[in-house]
C-alpha cells in the first residue's frame, strides 16, 4: 500500500472513510483521539471484515467505540459478527425495528430452512445477536437517538423514522414461510439507520440505503433542523439509485460543494449507480465518487476535487483488488481533504468549472 | 485425441489445473456476468480450456488445432477431467453410457444428464418484458464475495416456473453433459446443458415454530 494510506488522522480530526467493493459497503468515522465508529461491514478478499483491515493498516492504536448495523442487507452486514467480536465496542446499534420477537423467530427458522443454500444477512444478524447477548451493549436505534462518543463529535440518528416503525413489519416483506425463498430485504432499505455526523465545523450525512418514501427521506427532510450547517460530505443513499433520490435532501441538507460518495452495487443486471443515476447525481452535485469495482462506462477525471491522485493510486489498486476507499478528513485548521485508494472513480459532470470549486484546504 | 486418451482423461485420472467452477467464474467475469450458462460463457470456457490444455505437459490430450472442438467438463468428486468432443464417431460406448447411467443424477428415458457442477441461485430481478431473470450464483456455503451475477432466459426454467419467479426465489442450477439416446440406448448426440431446479419451502411444525420463538426470546434478552 502507498505510505500515505497508513497515516492515521490527527487526534482532533474528523475522518469519514467510505469503503466499497461492488457488493459491500463499510464506513469508518474517526471521531477524535483514535476513537472510531464503524457503520456496516463487508469482508475483504482475505475474509476479514474490511473495517478491521483498514484500522490494522493505519499506524498507531485505535479503539472502536461503536458499531452501527444500518440494516441487514447482505452488502452491509457481512462480517459484522466477527467485527463486533474483535473490537467489542461498548455500543452496537441496530434498527429498532429488528427488536421484534416475531421477526427474530422468523430469522431463526429461516436460517435453519435456508442452511447451506445462501449466505444471508439474516444469518449475520443472528450472529450479531449472539455475540452481543448479555453484554449490555445493544442499542436499538431510531430517529432522534445519539451515539455516545466521549469526544466533541455528535452522531445523531435521523432514521428509521417513527412513521416507518409503525408500519415496518408489514412492509418488510416477511410474509412467507421460512425457507420458501431468500429474504432479499428489498424493503429493508426502509429500516436503514441514517446518521448525521458533526464535529467542529465539519458535518457529514451518511445516507445508508434509505429510500425516498413518505416515511423515509421525506420525513427525514421534514424533521431537519435548517439551522444546522449543511453537510460537507454525503454518503449517497442506496448506491445512487433513483429510488433513494429526494431533491430536497440536496437542497436543504447537503452543501452544493460537498464531497459525494456512492458505493457501487453489482448484483443487478445493470449495476448501481446506473448511467442515468450518475447523470442525475451530477445534475445535483457536479461531482461524485463511485467506490468499488471499477466500471469502464463512467468517465473518470480528477479536476473538480482536491485529490491526491498520483502513481500511488496504482499501487492501491493492486493491493486492494476491487476495494475502493475514499478518505475525507477535516480538522480545526483544515477544510475537507480527500484521498482515494484503489477502485474509485471520480465522475465529473460536463461543464464543471470554477463556479463549482471543491471544498479544499 | 485418441479414444483411449479421451476415456482416460474422462474417467479415471485426476487432472490438475483450475476447477470447472474456477473456469466458469473466470469466463463469466470476463463477460460482465451476463449470460452465464448460455452461449457466451461456453465459448469463453472453450477458449480458456483450450489454452489450459495447451499449457499441459502431456501432449496426448491436446486438441488438434484443425479440429472443430466442443467442450465437456466432467466432475468426478474433487477431480476435474476434461473431454473434447469432436465427431459423432467419438460418442460414448454403450458400456460407458451404462456407467454414466449408474452415476447420473438425473435420468430420463431418452437422455442422460451427467451432473458437472451446481450452483445455488437467488433471483434478484425478473424482467417480464424481456422474459429474463437476473440471479446471484454461488456455491453452497459460499463467501458472498465469491458470487457471480447471471442473467438467464425464461426458457431455462419454463414458462410456468418463470411466472412464479420473484426476487428472492432460490434454485439450484445444474450444468452438465446431456446425452440423447436412441431406442437401443446408443448415444445420438450430446451437448452441454443447464437445468434449474426451483426450491420449495419445507413444512413447518408447530414444535419447530415454538422452538424458534423460544430461541428468539432468548436472543433478545440482554
Amino acid at each position: 500500500m502507498p505510505e500515505r494510506y497508513r497515516v492515521p488522522p490527527a487526534a482532533e480530526q474528523l475522518e469519514i472513510a467510505v469503503l466499497g467493493r461492488g457488493m459491500g459497503e463499510s464506513i469508518l468515522c474517526h471521531i477524535g483521539d483514535s476513537k472510531w465508529v464503524i457503520i456496516d461491514s463487508f469482508r475483504s478478499s482475505r475474509g476479514v471484515p474490511i473495517a478491521s483491515e483498514y484500522l490494522q493498516q493505519l499506524d498507531g492504536d485505535h479503539e472502536v467505540v461503536a458499531v452501527v448495523v444500518s440494516h441487514w442487507d447482505d452488502d452491509h452486514i457481512h462480517g459484522m459478527g466477527a467485527l463486533v467480536e474483535q473490537w467489542m465496542p461498548n455500543q452496537v446499534w441496530l434498527p429498532t425495528i429488528l427488536r421484534d420477537q416475531e421477526l427474530v423467530a422468523f430469522a431463526v427458522e429461516h436460517d435453519e430452512a435456508m442452511a447451506g443454500v445462501a449466505p444471508s444477512g439474516l444469518k449475520e444478524f443472528l450472529h450479531v445477536m449472539q455475540v452481543t447477548k448479555g453484554q449490555g451493549i445493544r442499542r436499538w436505534g431510531s430517529q432522534g437517538h445519539s451515539i455516545a462518543t466521549t469526544t466533541p463529535a455528535v452522531m445523531t440518528l435521523l432514521s428509521p423514522t417513527h412513521e416507518f416503525i409503525d408500519e415496518a413489519l408489514t412492509v418488510l416483506g416477511i410474509n412467507h414461510a421460512p425457507g420458501e425463498r431468500e429474504v432479499t430485504s428489498v424493503r429493508s432499505n426502509r429500516t436503514s439507520i441514517v446518521l448525521w455526523v458533526q464535529m467542529g465545523g465539519a458535518t457529514a450525512l451518511l445516507g445508508a440505503d434509505l429510500e425516498a418514501t413518505s416515511a423515509g427521506w421525506s420525513t427525514v427532510v421534514g424533521a431537519h433542523d435548517v439551522s444546522r450547517p449543511s453537510a460537507g460530505v454525503m454518503k449517497v443513499p442506496h448506491h445512487g439509485s433513483g429510488d433513494a433520490d429526494d431533491q430536497r435532501v440536496w437542497d436543504i441538507m447537503v452543501d452544493s460543494r460537498a464531497f459525494n460518495v456512492a458505493t457501487r452495487y453489482t448484483r443487478l443486471k445493470e449495476p448501481l449507480p446506473r448511467p442515468d443515476d450518475v447523470k442525475r447525481l451530477l445534475d445535483r452535485t457536479g461531482g461524485l465518487f463511485v467506490v468499488g469495482e471499477l466500471s469502464k462506462r463512467l468517465r473518470t477525471e480528477s479536476t473538480a476535487y482536491d485529490l491526491h491522485l498520483d502513481a500511488a493510486s496504482t499501487d492501491g489498486i493492486r493491493a486492494l483488488g476491487q476495494v475502493g476507499v475514499v478518505r475525507l478528513r477535516h480538522g480545526p485548521e483544515m477544510e475537507w481533504r480527500c484521498e482515494t485508494f484503489g477502485a474509485v472513480e471520480v465522475v465529473v459532470g460536463c461543464g464543471v468549472g470554477s463556479d463549482t470549486a471543491p471544498i479544499s484546504g | 485425441m485418441s479414444r483411449a486418451g479421451l476415456l482416460e482423461s474422462r474417467v479415471g485420472r485426476a487432472v490438475s489445473g483450475p476447477s470447472y467452477r474456477e473456469l466458469l467464474l473466470d469466463a463469466t467475469s470476463r463477460h460482465g456476468g451476463a449470460g452465464l450458462g448460455n452461449e457466451i460463457p461456453q465459448a469463453a470456457l472453450l477458449r480458456k480450456l483450450t489454452s489450459w490444455f495447451e499449457s499441459l505437459p502431456d501432449s496426448s490430450i491436446k486438441p488438434s488445432p484443425d479440429r472443430r472442438a466442443d467442450l465437456i467438463a466432467m466432475h468426478r468428486g474433487r477431480a476435474v477431467a476434461v473431454e473434447i468432443k469432436t465427431y459423432s464417431r467419438d460418442l460414448p460406448s454403450r458400456s460407458l453410457i451404462a456407467e454414466w447411467r449408474r452415476e447420473a443424477d438425473l435420468v430420463s428415458s431418452r437422455a442422460l444428464f451427467e451432473r458437472v457442477e451446481e450452483f445455488v441461485g437467488r433471483v434478484r430481478e425478473v424482467d417480464v418484458t424481456a422474459r429474463t431473470f437476473t440471479a446471484i450464483l454461488g456455491g453452497r456455503f459460499a463467501d458472498p464475495s465469491d458470487e457471480v451475477v447471471g442473467t438467464f432466459d425464461r426458457r431455462l426454467v419454463g414458462d410456468l416456473a418463470f411466472d412464479q419467479l420473484r426476487p428472492g426465489s432460490t434454485f439450484t442450477l445444474v450444468t452438465g453433459y446431456q446425452i440423447h439416446l436412441d431406442t437401443q440406448g446408443n448415444a445420438e448426440s450430446s451437448s452441454l446443458a443447464t437445468r434449474v431446479i426451483m426450491h420449495r419451502a419445507r413444512p413447518r411444525s408447530r414444535g419447530r415454530r415454538a422452538a424458534a420463538a423460544r430461541q428468539a426470546s432468548d436472543l433478545l434478552e440482554d
